[in-house]
């Protein structure tokens, strides 16, 4: 008993020391979003059945201003949101819009989705309330 | 009957030095991707499997040697029955796996280890919690029940598990044709780990690759076609207890809200991704798409 829990002693040690060592070696840059038809590109590659919408020549969105989330309107009225996670992008096409809180620098989407409860868009002040209000015009 | 080590946990240095030796690899060459927050992750799950394994496994042990006594032939320890157990608890986790890929009930508790969007030995660790739960022991009784001793087959259960860790890797390539043949590799088990259309559900191989040929489950790695990791609906957490338990709350939901026992066999027993409305992705319906695209490299 005593040996199982040195291991387990020594296993969560090792668990801190390795995660450490890669922040100190620098592993893992921050990912960000270029820009809305990257985002788009990113739920199409989530979900093939999803057409980015596409307005004035330009994929139809939200992207957030510090480039770590994206809402991308889908041609067939769908949702698509893209989200950065350390260095990697998260996607899901929303089976519904999600409900909008206003946050102090944009809009915070609540989902029905244990594994992405919530996604914070940093937005102006203007642009949070054009999108609240065409969320909230949507079916 | 012989005291043998638990050849794991005598191994857990080696796993430790191999992921400091990749992540200065990583850092040196820039090739392959280390994440903290995910590496944390990988990490914790393992721990979180260890003490499951603690908590369960004697459990477990007892069934196999409750079986044992019913025996149907007494192999002992000869050095062919090695061997032989080697291979067909290899065979063994092929179906453990495939299973656990095609059947949602299997695929909640092994899910975790597929989590990650990262390839890296980090990722090997990332082991389930909740293996017990799901009966995925169940695939190993046979060998208890055939007569080989339960300390072989749990020791060679261990050298398949250290032999399925340095394959978790970007740093290694391709290896000699001959061994790519036969055995399970850092390419074929990328293809398994990847969510590429062309790549989804395949090589389910532990140790040996030959099952997947044989059984018609084997996909190369294509050099035009990098693998993209992770599931099919990444998480938007680095939490370990979301990874370790998504997919049962998601069965239990569904379950809820099942209408017949039609749709609440589906929601435990269905591939994942099945939905009574069809309104989720399988790897069927994702292929098909992917298929009427001309089959496109991502």
């Amino acid at each position: 008993m005593l040996g199982q829990l040195a291991i387990l002693a020594g296993s969560f040690i090792a668990i801190v020391l390795l995660a450490l060592l890669c922040r100190v070696l620098g592993l893992g840059r921050v990912a960000t979003i270029e820009s809305l038809a990257a985002a788009g590109a990113a739920v199409r590659r989530h979900q093939l059945s999803f057409t980015p919408a596409m307005g004035d020549g330009q994929t139809a969105g939200v992207l957030a201003r510090d480039g770590k989330a994206a809402l991308v309107f889908g041609a067939d009225g769908r949702l698509g949101l893209v989200v950065a996670l350390g260095d990697r992008l998260v996607a899901r096409v929303l089976p519904r819009p999600p409900a909008v809180e206003t946050a102090t620098d944009g809009l915070t989407l609540r989902l029905d989705d244990i594994t992405l409860p919530r996604v914070h868009l940093a937005l102006t002040a203007a642009d949070a309330a054009a999108l609240t209000d065409r969320l909230g015009a949507l079916p | 009957m012989p005291d043998l080590p638990d050849p794991v946990t005598l191994a857990i240095p080696a796993f430790v030095g191999l992921i400091v030796l990749e992540m200065l690899l990583v850092r040196a060459t820039g090739r392959g991707a280390y994440e903290p927050r995910d590496t944390f992750t990988s990490l914790a799950l393992g721990f979180g499997s260890t003490v499951s394994g603690l908590i369960f496994g004697g459990a477990v042990l007892a069934l196999g040697v409750w079986l044992y006594r019913f025996r149907l032939f007494d192999i002992g320890w000869s050095w062919w029955a090695w061997g032989l157990c080697f291979v067909l608890d290899d065979f063994a986790y092929y179906w453990f796996h495939r299973t656990a890929h095609r059947v949602r009930w299997f695929w909640a508790s092994h899910v975790i280890h597929h989590s990650s969007q990262h390839y890296n030995l980090s990722t090997a660790l990332r082991q389930t919690w909740t293996g017990p739960i799901s009966l995925a022991f169940v695939f190993r009784l046979p060998l208890f029940l055939a007569g080989f001793p339960p300390a072989m087959i749990l020791f060679c259960g261990g050298l398949n598990l250290i032999y399925q860790f340095w394959i978790h890797t970007e740093m290694v390539d391709r290896l000699p044709r001959w061994f790519e043949a036969v055995m399970n590799t850092p390419s074929h088990h990328r293809v398994h780990h990847a969510t590429n259309p062309r790549y989804l559900d395949a090589n389910y191989a532990g140790v040996f690759i030959v099952w997947d040929r044989l059984f018609g489950s084997f996909v190369p790695e294509r050099a035009d076609e990098p693998c993209r990791y992770g599931i099919v609906r990444n998480l938007g957490t680095f939490n370990p207890f979301v990874a370790a338990f998504h997919e049962w709350i998601g069965i239990a939901r569904d379950l809820a809200h099942a209408r017949s026992w039609r749709e609440r066999w589906g929601c435990v027993a269905g591939p994942p991704g099945w939905s009574p409305d069809g309104s989720r992705d399988t790897t069927e319906i994702i292929r098909a798409r992917w298929q009427a695209l001309g089959e496109p490299a991502e």
